[in-house]
């Protein structure tokens, strides 16, 4: 559990997208919903008054977009974590506010655990990719200005990147334990030591990891 | 009295040959205008058809989405003590899930990965694995390092692609297909080249079919740009497209 809340400053320009969004937060412990805003230049404005610790955004708004707002918030609050909310099929969008420097992404109908789990990633200065994140997109991130830092001090076996390769070309646990004769509870074993490791969170953390560090290429996942 | 008769059979003549170039023009100058005509017609019925694609498209991502978004958002709040109640609201909300899914597939088929929001290569890059997931086919596409493709066209280069992978799975029995766009002084070159059965453009045109065809036509001819077709029976097909790019 931690210590203090969370204060959170959400945006949307769908009011009731935003009415939803601030219910469903309120309702989680640790959480609190300090401001809301339903375009970037009164984001910016609520954001300058509340200083929240993290920052939930649409990225296409009007007046000001969430990618242009994401930096006028850094450039003054470098401390602030942004994450960005976007519909399906908005890779570039996504792309471009992981540029700005936001630090992780959200599809809207991501399931409430996943959006509390972004939140504590980010507010804990980890980056965040959501689950349903393409093999398309993981692989735009990668290649774009906003690829994650890698941190030399992880050293996996062999066995382990194996297994994350067949994770990234989305073989089931059952599929992988039937290729490398193990059991299917050793491969799960794996599994979670591996996102632990790499402090994933989810799949789409293991594949842009693979593919920084060259344990897959891309024509493998596309 | 021989001469008068000579100067007006001349004369005649003369007014005759008049009448008939001036018919001979006419029907020319119809032609053009009628294929004129024909080609305005096409290029509108295209315009007006993706126009509306992109609106509906536009609205299932801009209204709809958000919306089915937010009533998973409120469902997740109710807080329920009961198993079973839990268990609907999670068969409901799964049921969102699957409808927003939907409804990315509508507007995916409607207008790939909306042009509007990304650029010619990723929608293309997303449409050939979409396509080789289910297919036998192993599609390449590539593009030249820093080609600039104008916004307006990239729709039409897209239909074009769109109808040759299309043909080229329906037909061509091909194993491989490599599609490329490069990038030329004043034009882009869209080339596409399978190692398919092939066939003979000319037999296509004139059978009822090739609509498909007709379609990668009627596209060169908004794009003003220049369709060359090189297939022979089992020697694959290439297609070669010019499209002038000004400014």
């Amino acid at each position: 559990m931690l210590m203090t809340d969370i204060n959170i400053v959400i945006a949307d320009d769908h009011e009731i997208f935003l009415d939803g969004l601030a219910l469903m937060l309120s309702r989680q412990p640790g959480f609190k919903v300090t401001g809301r805003a339903s375009n970037g230049q009164t984001l910016i404005d609520t954001v300058n008054r509340e200083r929240p610790d993290v920052v939930v955004t649409d990225i296409r708004m009007p007046v000001v977009d969430g990618i242009q707002s994401t930096k006028q918030i850094l450039a003054v609050h470098p401390d602030i974590k942004v994450i960005a909310l976007s519909m399906f099929d908005e890779e570039n969008l996504i792309i471009e506010m992981l540029e700005a420097g936001a630090k992780g992404y959200l599809l809207k109908n991501a399931h409430k655990d996943e959006i509390t789990d972004a939140i504590i990633s980010v507010y804990q200065n980890k980056n965040y990719y959501c689950s349903q994140t393409s093999c398309l997109l993981a692989s735009m991130i990668v290649r774009s200005k906003a690829s994650p830092f890698i941190q030399p001090q992880i050293v996996l076996n062999e066995r382990e990147k194996l297994i994350i390769q067949m994770i990234c070309q989305q073989q089931t646990t059952q599929e992988i334990a039937d290729k490398i004769y193990l059991s299917k509870r050793t491969v799960e074993g794996y599994r979670v030591k591996i996102l632990e490791k790499i402090q994933a969170k989810n799949i789409a953390g293991v594949v842009i990891f693979a593919l920084k560090n060259n344990i897959i290429k891309e024509e493998d996942v596309l | 009295m021989q001469d008068k008769l000579f100067y007006t059979v001349v004369i005649i003549s003369i007014l005759i040959a008049v009448v008939i170039i001036f018919f001979v023009v006419s029907v020319i100058r119809y032609h053009k205008r009628y294929m004129q005509l024909q080609k305005e017609r096409i290029q509108a019925q295209i315009m007006i058809q993706e126009e509306e694609r992109k609106r509906i498209a536009n609205d299932l991502h801009d209204s709809l989405g958000p919306m089915l978004s937010t009533v998973k958002l409120f469902m997740n709040s109710i807080a329920v003590d009961n198993d079973t109640d839990q268990e609907s609201l999670d068969k409901a909300s799964g049921y969102i899930d699957e409808t927003i899914n939907n409804l990315r597939e509508i507007s995916y088929n409607l207008l790939p990965s909306s042009l509007d929001r990304n650029n010619l290569e990723m929608v293309v890059n997303e449409y050939i694995s979409r396509m080789g997931n289910r297919q036998p086919i192993k599609i390449t596409f590539s593009v030249t390092k820093d080609t600039v493709i104008p916004k307006k066209i990239e729709i039409h280069l897209f239909r074009i692609i769109q109808e040759i992978v299309h043909n080229t799975i329906k037909h061509s029995g091909a194993r491989n297909l490599k599609l490329s766009i490069t990038r030329h002084p004043g034009e882009l070159l869209l080339i596409s080249e399978d190692d398919g059965r092939g066939f003979e453009p000319d037999k296509i045109r004139a059978a009822s079919g090739g609509l498909g065809l007709k379609s990668i036509e009627n596209r060169c001819q908004m794009l003003d740009a220049d369709l060359k077709i090189i297939a022979a029976k089992n020697q694959g097909c290439k297609m070669i497209i010019k499209v002038p790019v000004y400014g």
